[in-house]
């Protein structure tokens, strides 16, 4: 009984989040081979739009929302702040869109970059955080999903062999070998390097 | 019978020699999403010193950093966003490492570098091997390099490898389908619409 929810919980977990994972894998491929695969900007664009008073932008929220929604920026965003300058960096993936408001200049000075296709990868790969709008919180919660099957996967696969197989010598020593990777790994950061 | 026999082989073989790996990916990711607290202490900081005797040149300031950290037989990636020069000439530099960030200020003038060690706990040494390859002057953690590429090797062949024994079985097959073919489409028409979007 327990076997079978097991296996099917293992079953499942990954069908629904197979192209989630997959994504992951490739993504970290590229990144991992990053002087074969290297990221580029293939289009950029300078705009700038009058800012209609200057208490849309008394808040970097208010001045987030204002771009949201007059300008259709989409994303999450980001505060930088230089003195008196504020930058704001919207990000979603494949696209990065600067908007710098400087003080007494009703203008915002406007900056898209659309980026290559690996530059895309890079992007699905690093977008994680509960904060840009119902579809990048939705994002959020399938990339903890991800990360708790990675945990299931490897506990549940650990229990199947385990259950499923008669002679684990070989297994055991390919779990022991790689546990050994890990913890001289740790140790070897931690107290020697 | 025997092409099964291999792929469950593999599939078991591979993911026993990733177990670890997927374990420090799980908990790695939950902390970039949620920053739980105890991967985010400051950690000890200790400091040192130590002289150093390196004549002013031309070179540029990411291969002082780099020979100031050879001198020193210190571990890890100068970062030039983090590094300059003060107004009394003194060098500034940041060193990063999975372990370990050094904050090093050389002076030409007393040829002496001081350097600020902020040692990272057990927490932050985990989460940091989600995606350490190389790091200079750390030979060790070539082994992890090439045992995180394997992984991901393992893990998509893995992938495959498991849904071609569910087709070959006879179990679960409808339902199977049904979640398998949805969510490879729901997921690719959602990256679909994150790309246009936004």
């Amino acid at each position: 009984m327990i076997y079978h929810t097991i296996r099917r919980l293992h079953l499942y977990s990954g069908f629904v989040l197979a192209a989630f994972i997959m994504m992951y894998f490739v993504t970290g491929f590229v990144m991992i081979f990053e002087d074969r695969f290297q990221r580029k900007d293939v289009e950029e664009r300078e705009i700038r739009t009058p800012i209609p008073s200057r208490a849309v932008v008394s808040s970097t929220d208010a001045l987030a929302g204002w771009l949201q929604q007059e300008l259709g920026l989409g994303g999450q965003w980001y505060e930088e702040r230089r003195k008196n300058d504020v930058t704001l960096h919207f990000r979603h993936p494949g696209t990065v869109t600067t908007v710098r408001v400087m003080p007494n200049i009703d203008t915002a000075f406007i900056t898209i970059k659309k980026g290559n296709v690996y530059s895309l990868m890079h992007g699905f790969h690093r977008l994680h955080g509960y904060q840009g709008g119902v579809n990048y919180y939705l994002w959020s919660f399938f990339y903890d999903l991800s990360a708790l099957s990675m945990i299931v996967f490897a506990v549940t696969g650990l229990y199947l062999w385990w259950k499923t197989t008669s002679k684990r010598l070989a297994g055991t020593l390919v779990l022991l070998s790689f546990t050994a990777v890990t913890a001289v790994t740790i140790i070897y950061l931690m107290f020697y390097s | 019978m025997h092409m099964r026999r291999l792929l469950v082989n593999i599939h078991y073989f591979g993911g026993l020699a990733c177990f670890w790996y997927l374990i420090v990916l799980g908990v790695s990711s939950l902390h970039f999403n949620h920053r739980f607290s105890f991967g985010e202490d400051p950690g000890d900081t200790i400091q040192w010193s130590r002289p150093l005797h390196l004549q002013p040149n031309d070179t540029a300031r990411q291969d002082l950093s780099e020979t100031i950290r050879d001198s020193l037989a210190l571990a890890g990636w100068p970062l030039f966003w983090e590094t300059r020069f003060d107004s009394t000439g003194v060098y500034h530099f940041t060193l990063e490492q999975p372990a370990r960030r050094y904050l090093i200020a050389y002076s030409f003038n007393d040829y002496n570098a001081r350097i600020t060690e902020i040692r990272k706990n057990f927490w932050q040494v985990f989460v940091s091997l989600h995606g350490a390859g190389e790091v200079p002057n750390a030979p060790v953690m070539t082994v992890w390099m090439w045992y995180s590429r394997l992984t991901i090797v393992v893990v998509l062949i893995s992938l495959i490898t498991g849904i071609y024994i569910w087709m070959i079985g006879k179990r679960d097959k409808k339902s199977g389908n049904i979640v398998l073919i949805g969510s490879l489409f729901a997921t690719l028409l959602w990256m679909a619409f994150m790309y246009l979007h936004g």
